[in-house]
């Protein structure tokens, strides 16, 4: 069989019996001391993992959990909004199998069909009877969902549907977990203003009227000087704050329109057309509309369990991650007093402990505030995180920006895009890709920080596990509770990690 | 508008596809040019005209100050005495004079620095759709023309960590030359590469100049210089020590400095 190979002749590489046996001896059992270590290693599973499954399948009085489960999910979220929490919840479930058909079709199968699995299997075992049918018709939704995005995904409008449902998700959730507490007839006036002042600078500011007629040219200045003189009239002081607001925000919406009009399209199309159902949506905030009454206030004093552990890490992940970036290049900046503030910014916030920043944020905060004005305290928790976050955001990310190398500044410089650009364009999307591992690891960590909110009186998760094991019929139950919370804990974790392994195997697609 | 000097004589030996106008204006304009590294006197006052259509090519050792130099015309380094004069429009602090340079004047570099994270295509049409706010689909096309160009169109929607370097720096070459420029600056554009790959980005370097394109070339590929150079700058220890035509720097250098240079490097 030894012959010389022809040139060009390529060979298939050696295939390899593996059997069972073959791989258990080649990875356990050799050399003698792998066997050792392998048969120490079982004993020791075994003498932990015995006690825990018998006491969990066994001893266990998993009662507690059952009980009080809907204190774990929401906390104190009155029964009769709990509708809302399942709306989001059937949302959810169809924006990530929307989303999920469109942009990753049958890709990740082994995962969905994990999360579906989940979701039955709450449904068939009898963990919370009660709620089957709904477990079963969230998964039902997601694939359904999933199915009909997945028969569309070469069309545009389902692309475009999958990222209006993904970036509209988060402020869904909150305006509905809130409510709407009835806004007086001033109020909405001053809103429906300003999203007229906004739709009308946006659409001046891409039509460039001045090119069809000359007049214009000035004319169109009209738009923000208009009520800017209003706020200098003595007649409306009462409305000064808010007339130079209306200005400053129409004047904005007019510069972002003339500045990229091609790309802003799309976008201002969609506004256009959505301009008067959202007045109309605006009229119904008012305190006998439709959406006062069937959405009421919801205190945050009212939120609490996992719905309140999600909302403080969603918020603290959303926002603290673009004011990283930012006191990121702020730390690099060239201007000394950007950089200096950056610097000692997060040089403090790194140097106290989070609880600290808490505590800080519930007895701080009103300090800086206009006499009167109070902010609630899950307000104040979720500032207290953001900032927090940020700080140890920014270092991540500058930790990505100092690997790229000088050539890919120079590059893009050489083009001609200005700075704004090269970052946005080259530099970010590099070194944020860089750093997904330790920016991932942040946002775990910051999901299982937020339980320190508990400290300051707030009841998420932890919390509420403190005052389920104060029922009297539930003393001495900790065990039970504080393992269901850990799962839940691990699970979502795990969940996070997992997503961030493949998010980064997607995107080094091609690379070196 | 620049004051071109009125007594330039064009060199003697002209090379008959020679695409150089010496009869308009100069397209670069270097005054006395100086630059510190620190207390490090790395340019110490270059003087040097460049004019429409021609091929400069700048050689010397390594730490001459050529690449500190020709860095300096599209403003990646700054120089602190003298004036760079860019088509018409004065390098200074000025930040919309440093973008209207930018814009004509293209650049390829020894290390390519292309996009990692974008494909070629993207790679080249970043610049037109960006800046030059061309709509897409009109920048693809004429990204494509570029790439088959460089013959390099199969590679379009591959990753620049996925082709060989010498595909990688006609990538490269392309991308400058989407943005329309003037003038093409090359800042060693062969070192990096394996010396089987030399000759294809050298061949599309040929074909540039032979199209008209004014470029200044900082290389030791003498064989380049002889086939389309107009004229060749000898830096030394941040000066011009010699220019001349190919002819002239060939056969009768009239520095030491130059010929021993040029012994060293023609063997």
């Amino acid at each position: 069989m030894e012959r010389p190979l022809a040139p060009g002749e390529t060979l298939p590489p050696p295939t390899e019996r593996i059997t069972i046996l073959g791989w258990i001896y080649r990875n356990l059992l050799s050399p003698w001391y792998n066997a050792v270590l392998t048969v120490l290693g079982l004993a020791l599973a075994y003498a932990l993992l015995t006690p825990i499954l018998r006491w969990a399948l066994t001893q266990a009085e998993w009662q507690v959990v059952v009980v009080n489960l809907r204190l774990f999910m929401v906390g104190q979220y009155p029964k009769e909004a709990l509708w809302r929490v399942w709306l989001l919840l059937y949302l959810l479930s169809l924006t990530a199998g929307w989303s999920w058909g469109v942009l990753l079709g049958k890709r990740y199968a082994t995962a969905g069909l994990v999360l579906l699995g989940a979701f039955i299997g709450l449904a068939v075992l009898p963990f919370a009877p009660a709620l089957r049918l709904r477990w079963f018709t969230l998964a039902l939704t997601a694939l359904g969902a999933w199915a009909l995005a997945y028969r569309w995904r070469e069309t545009g409008w389902a692309r475009k549907v999958a990222f209006a449902l993904l970036l509209l998700y988060f402020p869904i959730v909150i305006i509905v977990i809130r409510g709407f507490a009835g806004w007086d007839r001033a109020r909405q006036l001053w809103a429906a203003l300003y999203l007229t002042g906004v739709l009308a600078g946006l659409v001046v500011g891409m039509w460039r009227p001045e090119q069809r007629w000359p007049a214009a040219r000035w004319g169109q200045f009209g738009l923000f000087l208009v009520p800017l003189a209003l706020a200098v009239l003595p007649g409306f002081v009462a409305w000064r704050f808010p007339l130079v607001g209306l200005a400053a925000v129409t004047w904005a919406a007019w510069l972002t329109g003339r500045s990229n009009p091609t790309t802003l399209k799309g976008f201002a199309r969609v506004l256009v057309g959505l301009y008067l159902p959202l007045l109309f949506l605006l009229y119904q905030m008012g305190p006998s509309g439709i959406l006062t009454r069937a959405m009421p206030q919801v205190g945050t004093n009212l939120w609490g369990g996992l719905l309140l552990t999600f909302l403080l890490t969603i918020v603290g992940i959303v926002f603290s991650f673009p004011l990283g970036i930012l006191l990121a290049l702020g730390r690099r900046s060239v201007m000394p007093i950007i950089r200096v503030f950056s610097i000692l910014y997060i040089e403090f916030i790194r140097g106290v402990p989070l609880v600290t920043v808490l505590f800080m944020a519930q007895v701080m905060l009103p300090l800086f505030l206009p006499p009167g004005m109070t902010i609630d305290r899950v307000l104040r928790a979720m500032a207290g995180i953001v900032l927090f976050a940020a700080a140890y955001m920014a270092e991540n990310v500058r930790g990505g920006l100092q690997a790229i190398p000088k050539g890919q500044y120079e590059a893009a410089y050489a083009l001609g895009l200005n700075a704004f650009q090269t970052m946005t364009l080259i530099i970010l999307p590099q070194a944020l890709r860089n750093v997904i591992p330790v920016i991932v690891n942040q946002f775990i960590a910051l999901f299982k920080d937020t339980s320190l909110v508990a400290i300051v009186g707030l009841f998420d998760l932890l919390g509420i596990a403190s005052t389920v094991l104060a029922q009297p019929q539930f003393i001495g139950k900790q065990r039970e509770v504080y393992t269901f919370i850990g799962l839940i804990y691990w699970i979502f974790s795990y969940g996070m990690s997992y997503t961030s392994r493949q998010i980064e195997k997607a995107l080094g697609v091609g690379e070196r | 508008m620049s004051q071109a000097p009125t007594t330039y004589t064009p060199p003697k030996h002209r090379r008959k596809e020679s695409h150089a106008r010496y009869d308009e204006p100069p397209i670069i304009v270097a005054r006395d040019v100086h630059k510190w590294y620190g207390h490090f006197h790395a340019l110490r006052g270059i003087s040097m005209e460049v004019y429409p259509g021609e091929v400069v090519v700048i050689f010397g050792p390594s730490g001459s100050g050529k690449s500190t130099f020709i860095r300096c015309i599209n403003r990646l380094e700054e120089h602190q005495r003298g004036t760079i004069i860019v088509d018409g429009v004065e390098l200074t602090h000025n930040l919309k004079n440093i973008e209207q340079v930018r814009r004509k004047v293209g650049m390829v570099f020894q290390q390519f620095n292309l996009f990692p994270h974008l494909t070629v295509l993207e790679n080249v049409t970043l610049g037109p759709i960006h800046v030059l706010k061309w709509p897409k689909k009109k920048a693809e096309e004429v990204a494509m023309e570029l790439l088959e160009r460089m013959g390099i169109p199969e590679q379009a929607h591959k990753y620049p960590g996925q082709l060989s370097g010498g595909q990688q720096q006609r990538v490269a070459i392309a991308r400058a030359l989407a943005m329309q420029p003037k003038i093409m600056l090359f800042d060693e554009p062969t070192s990096a590469l394996d010396p089987e790959m030399i000759k294809e980005v050298l061949d599309v370097m040929i074909e540039l100049a032979r199209s008209g394109m004014t470029m200044v070339v900082v290389t030791h590929e003498m064989g380049f210089a002889k086939a389309v150079a107009d004229r060749m700058f000898f830096f030394d220890q941040g000066q011009v020590v010699e220019s001349g035509t190919p002819e002239e720097i060939f056969t009768e250098p009239k520095e030491e400095r130059t010929k021993l240079f040029l012994s060293q490097i023609l063997h």
